[in-house]
């Protein structure tokens, strides 16, 4: 059966959103991209570098392949800030999508939840299609998807942390009560938690860090999509409920004497 | 002589840095900074409200103003 990812009007083949930051060159970064299958990717909006002209833009490396263009509020501390930020990339970029970062501070790179939800109202008031990156806390998540985010994208430990899912039951709570998207964004170190996410019901993974500052990039680009195409079809398939006792696989049935004794409840007794 | 008169330059706050410029219109700007004219993937903001692109050529620039200009760039 077809299994499809849609995000406001956009249907996407791929689980997997890639950050184009911190590669070792931007070859890599491209190599990583392709062996990653993404068809979305997520770019930062800067001041133009007025005395260097020379580098190549981010568009025009990412030119070569139709990737759906999402651009982010990093950095931002303010709804104030982050407002500002959105509307000069849909300025930019001819895009109203934007990945909402509105953080705490320096240590945790945390979502500073109040400013979060009043930039979130503002920009849907815009116009926005609104992606909000958010703690992992299924309060916040409902509220975000209530007042008509596009999708919801929660933390699976810090930004750049390698950390996993440090909250995997919040990520099961926060499915049961959103029904848009939910999308991990912060945290995956490596393939099982990927994996992870997607068995626990994410729609999908924003990786940055992860791929780009690995051992070597591309070859992690590749596990993290077998990683999240594993999860997914586990997640789909339906999984069997966890037991704390064994449940035998193979019939007792038909069994050699063994010389013992085979009680209801599946105990041999000698 | 006034600070908007043709000939002297007009003192402006870009990027946080001040800077003497002779272009009275945001698209005179680009030009002087020698960014690409045709503004493609660049955005401005003055006085934190966003320029649009349909309004460069018009929007006169400001003693004093507050300039940003951004473009895209890597990011996660």
């Amino acid at each position: 059966m077809e299994d499809y990812l849609q995000i406001a009007d956009r249907t996407f083949t791929s689980r997997l959103i890639l950050g184009t930051a911190r590669y070792p060159n931007p070859e890599t970064m491209l190599e990583s991209i392709a062996a990653s299958g993404t068809e979305m990717v997520t770019v930062a909006v800067r001041r133009y570098n007025l005395e260097d002209h020379s580098s190549e833009s981010i568009l025009g490396l990412l030119r070569s392949g139709a990737f759906h263009i999402l651009p982010n509020t990093a950095g931002c501390y303010t709804a104030k800030d982050a407002v500002l930020t959105a509307e000069l990339a849909r300025e930019a970029l001819e895009t109203n999508w934007i990945k909402l970062e509105v953080i705490g501070d320096d240590e945790t790179l945390m979502p500073d939840v109040t400013e979060l939800l009043k930039a979130a109202s503002q920009l849907l008031t815009l116009g926005f299609i609104v992606m909000p990156y958010t703690n992992d806390d299924p309060v916040t998540a409902r509220k975000l998807a209530d007042m008509g985010c596009a999708a919801v994208m929660p933390l699976g430990a810090p930004i750049g942390s390698g950390g996993g899912i440090r909250n995997p039951a919040n990520i099961t709570i926060i499915r049961e009560l959103v029904s848009v998207p939910i999308l991990i964004d912060a945290g995956i170190g490596t393939a099982s938690h990927a994996a992870l996410a997607m068995e626990l019901g994410a729609d999908g993974i924003l990786l940055n860090t992860a791929i780009s500052c690995a051992e070597h990039p591309a070859q992690m680009a590749r596990a993290m999509k077998l990683a999240v195409e594993a999860g997914r079809a586990a997640y789909r398939a339906g999984r069997i409920p966890e037991r704390l006792m064994a449940e035998r696989s193979s019939p007792i049935g038909g069994m050699i004497a063994h010389g013992g004794k085979i009680t209801q409840g599946g105990m041999i007794h000698a | 002589m006034s600070p908007q008169s043709p000939h002297s330059p007009t003192r402006l706050i870009i990027g946080g840095e001040e800077k003497e410029i002779k272009a009275r219109t945001a698209n005179d700007l680009l030009a002087e900074l020698r960014l690409p004219e045709d503004g493609r993937g660049i955005a401005i903001a003055i006085n934190d409200s966003v320029v649009p692109k349909s309004r460069w050529r018009e929007h006169a620039l400001m003693e004093g103003d507050r300039i940003e200009i951004v473009r895209a760039t890597q990011g996660g």
